[in-house]
């Protein structure tokens, strides 16, 4: 808990002093993606791969938007009103869809992102398929809004990590574990799910809120959901049993996208590529690579002498 | 014999699955402070039984009691905030957990809403009467199988239910743990006045714990009395011998 608040402490400071520039566009986009990993692993928790994510991004961009640009409302206002929207409609969507498991609620989630998506782009107020401009952080923060996005995303993600860690947390992976178990010591397994779902979706809305504030311009193609396929790599390549893991995988990703960028037509394949080699070479991600690697340490002197002879 | 209250009850339970009648027009009582032995060959519906009394199938027909209220149709948490928790036979706890953590969820379950601190004395205390003390930092699947059980009974005990429903909780144990076992059984009824049901394939022990025995046969009730009845009673003999037996 503590290395994960100095970690963010230190990525804040350390950004703004990169100024501006692509470098801290970069550190911008690094948050977004992590807070969208981290919103994704903390359906894991409950044993669920949530293709939703995507859904609740855009709803929490959409809303920041609709906020800032018809309404003139306070950034806070309009960046807590992305969380608070995406959590009430997941709500809703939830309560309905978590009596379903597995690969089934995985496809439910796929098919509202797609929904949602074609919502946007056939609703006039919310400027069709060209979408909404001029989204813009306001004036005083906006020099260094990669420090405070930083600044968000971490107080966010150490706020998922505190749940995760308290008996609501527990209950949880208990749930992903055995929820018949759960269920018959009295604990509504169902209410637990959607308490978990709910909140995982407040956080994608506000990692779609920084989005729209980064990009000032959002449309209905930015949230189909190759955004949730994205998440769910950062997630894998940086590893999913830790809390670290879909932020070593954020910062890997989108650093190797941003050299793919400039190899025209490579790009995808490069990519593509660089995403399966981590998930073969790292079945437990970046963290768990490194976490082996530091018991190989701890051991070696023993296991070179106790090492069988195979 | 005991004579006490009458605790949980169902009348007339049936469940069938399509053409099969797995329980069939079943009346069973269980009473405040006893410990039932529920029994009968493999395929006699006992563990369907269980199912229907805890709320995880809903009966075919008939009805439920817990504590005088009718529970028939009630969803399988709200029964256990009643008073009425069951375990699994095959892997009834978190595998990948400390057994600590294990416990907790059943404490959760128990103590809704009344702190942290009083789930973890709640922890300690359960983990105590079934000797789990010095394992509860180890992650529960990594556990031998006897202690798996031990954690299992701690899982469902944990919110200090009034009817406790194991089911083959002492499969696969060596002699020892059985014993144990058997003394926490019997704690669980003296010190926290819980009642027990117990399903049970090791005969010796259900005779040697059990205030009552009910048999179940294909479904319906063969025989219901004390231990020494129930050992001596022809029907019974026959359900699990072979009818050769009684010639």
């Amino acid at each position: 808990m503590t290395g994960l608040v100095a970690g963010f402490a230190a990525f804040a400071i350390g950004s703004a002093f990169v100024g501006g520039g692509y470098a801290s566009n970069l550190i911008l986009w690094i948050a977004v993606a992590m807070l969208s990993a981290s919103s994704m692993r903390f359906v894991l928790l409950i044993g669920e791969l949530n293709f939703a994510t995507a859904a609740f991004y855009g709803l929490g961009a959409y809303s920041a938007g609709v906020a800032t640009t018809n309404f003139d409302a306070p950034f806070v206002v309009a960046l807590l009103g992305g969380g608070v929207v995406a959590a009430a409609i997941s709500a809703l969507f939830g309560f309905v869809t978590l009596k379903t498991k597995g690969p089934y609620f995985l496809l439910i989630g796929f098919a509202f992102t797609e929904v949602m998506r074609l919502v946007y782009s056939r609703s006039n107020a919310l400027g069709g398929n060209s979408g909404m401009v001029g989204i813009f952080p306001p004036s005083a923060i906006a020099s260094w809004f990669p420090t405070v996005a930083v600044t968000i995303a971490g107080v966010v993600i150490v706020a998922l990590y505190a749940i995760e860690r308290s008996s609501l947390g527990k209950l949880f992976v208990a749930i992903r574990d055995n929820d018949q178990v759960v269920q018959s010591v009295g604990i509504s397994v169902h209410g637990i799910k959607v308490t978990c779902f709910v909140i995982a979706s407040f956080a994608a809305g506000i990692a779609g809120s920084l989005h729209a504030f980064a990009n000032n311009v959002i449309s209905p193609a930015d949230f189909g959901f190759l955004l949730s396929t994205f998440a769910l790599a950062y997630l894998k390549v940086g590893g999913e049993d830790s809390v670290f893991g879909p932020i070593a995988g954020a910062v890997l990703l989108v650093l190797l996208g941003s050299v793919a960028m400039g190899m025209g037509a490579g790009e995808h394949i490069f990519y593509g590529a660089a995403i399966v080699l981590a998930v073969l070479a790292m079945p437990k991600g970046i963290v768990g690579l490194v976490a082996a690697l530091g018991r190989q340490v701890v051991r070696r002197p023993r296991a070179v002498a106790a090492r069988p002879a195979r | 014999m005991t004579a006490g209250r009458v605790l949980a009850s169902a009348t007339g339970l049936t469940r069938r699955f399509g053409g099969l009648v797995a329980v069939s027009s079943l009346d069973i009582e269980i009473r405040e402070d006893e410990i039932l032995g529920l029994i009968g060959p493999n395929g006699a519906g006992k563990s369907t039984t269980f199912n229907l009394l805890s709320g995880f199938y809903k009966p075919s027909a008939g009805r439920l009691f817990f504590d005088g209220i009718d529970i028939t149709g009630r969803k399988p948490d709200v029964i256990s905030r009643m008073g009425l928790v069951r375990t699994f036979q095959h892997g009834s706890l978190m595998r990948s957990m400390t057994v600590r953590d294990n416990l907790l969820v059943g404490a959760l379950g128990g103590l809704r809403g009344q702190g942290r601190k009083a789930c973890e004395r709640r922890v300690d205390e359960t983990a105590a009467l079934l000797g789990l003390g010095h394992v509860l930092d180890e992650v529960a699947g990594t556990l031998p199988h006897g202690q798996q059980r031990l954690v299992s009974i701690g899982i469902a005990f944990a919110p200090r239910p009034r009817l406790l429903c194991l089911d083959e909780p002492l499969t696969g144990l060596n002699q020892t743990e059985v014993h144990a076992t058997l003394a926490a059984f019997r704690e669980i009824r003296t010190q926290f006045k819980s009642s027990i049901l117990l399903v049970e394939h090791n005969m010796k022990a259900v005779m040697q714990i059990c205030d009552r025995i009910v048999v179940l046969h294909h479904g319906q009730l063969l025989a219901s009395g004390l231990p020494h009845e129930i050992r001596r009673d022809e029907r019974v003999i026959a359900a699990y011998l072979g009818t050769r037996r009684a010639e």
